[in-house]
């Protein structure tokens, strides 16, 4: 029994250990293909230009209301639109902190305008959809009310109508 | 409560599970092998201060934040066996490690766009002074949902980054 044991099974132990640290090999190496490792290029490079770039704010307050307004129209326009950067201020940038410095800016201001006004679409979505269902939860608690209430149809203001037009005649 | 009430509660609980089911988690930011010129290098390393994200003023839950990527670092380094002993903000060990996380984000909405993460690494040498190495690391990943790019985006991160260091004379 140990003779088996030591003949096949620690054999095929090693052969599966081997196999599975190839097999984790395969599956970590192709990622650093997804990598690339560059200079720190302080205080003008392309990462600062990012760095700087990511913070500043923008305006997306048109988007919400075409959220509001248009609910899946506003939605589809801000994932589909891509915002740019102003190239006049662009070009001033560039002229005063560098070339790669300027891309990285307007990349991540790029990025970060579309990401706002794709989240102010979708904000001006769920506004307008609570707006709704508060309206037609109200309109269902008005027509429950005088449904419940014994001289409901009585106090309701359509056969007052009908008396007045009835009166006038 | 009317249907409509109750189809948007439903509503809300479900955003608010795929809400957090969309946050990075460590783990998966671990390789699960290295690509390394050297191991078992007879030095510490302590990983210091990591910045950049805060998750105090996080607005996007898909990024990376500072501790949980802090975490996948140590944890990283610990599995590649570079290093004799890694640990957390200990300022008696040989290197200190440092990241700031400059930049994580993907262009939402229609297109396919990738997740891009880039890190700014600094190695400080603790016993002679001074800074040993620094570099920007940037990755990306194409493929997954937010969650799974971000992760993706670190874990190639952090493999170049050990890749990196054990070519160093150290």
């Amino acid at each position: 029994m140990k003779d088996k044991f030591v003949r096949y099974f620690i054999p095929l132990l090693l052969f599966s250990a081997f196999v599975s640290i190839s097999w984790a090999q395969e599956q970590a190496l192709p990622e650093l293909s997804l990598t690339k490792v560059s200079d720190i290029e302080v205080p003008q490079g392309f990462t600062e230009g990012l760095k700087e770039g990511s913070l500043v704010s923008t305006n997306s307050s048109l988007w919400l209301v075409a959220g509001c307004l248009f609910p899946l129209p506003g939605v589809i326009a801000s994932a589909a639109y891509s915002p740019r950067f102003n190239p006049e201020e662009l070009q001033r940038i560039a002229e005063v902190k560098g070339q790669s410095y300027a891309l990285g800016y307007a990349k991540a201001y790029e990025t970060n305008a579309r990401n706002n006004n794709y989240q102010a679409a979708w904000n001006g979505f769920g506004i307008a959809l609570a707006i709704v269902s508060i309206l037609n939860s109200l309109s269902g608690l008005a027509g429950s009310a005088s449904m419940a209430s014994p001289d409901g149809m009585a106090s309701s203001p359509v056969p007052l109508m009908k008396e007045l037009r009835y009166d006038t005649r | 409560m009317t249907r409509v009430s109750l189809c948007l509660a439903v509503a809300a609980i479900l955003l608010l599970l795929s809400a957090c089911s969309q946050v990075p988690v460590a783990s998966n930011m671990v390789p699960n092998a290295f690509s390394m010129y050297k191991r078992e290098l007879p030095r510490s390393i302590s990983i210091g201060k990591v910045s950049g994200n805060n998750p105090a003023f996080k607005d996007d839950k898909y990024k990376i934040t500072d501790p949980t990527f802090k975490q996948a670092l140590g944890d990283a380094l610990s599995k590649s066996r570079l290093f004799q002993k890694v640990v957390y903000d200990d300022l008696s060990s040989n290197y200190i490690l440092e990241a700031e996380l400059v930049y994580n984000d993907k262009k939402r909405g229609f297109g396919g766009y990738p997740m891009e993460l880039f890190v700014r690494y600094s190695l400080f040498d603790q016993i002679n002074g001074g800074l040993k190495w620094s570099k920007d690391i940037y990755s990306y990943s194409e493929e997954g949902s937010l969650k799974g790019r971000s992760e993706q985006a670190g874990r190639a991160n952090i493999l170049r980054l050990i890749q990196e260091l054990s070519q160093l004379e150290l």
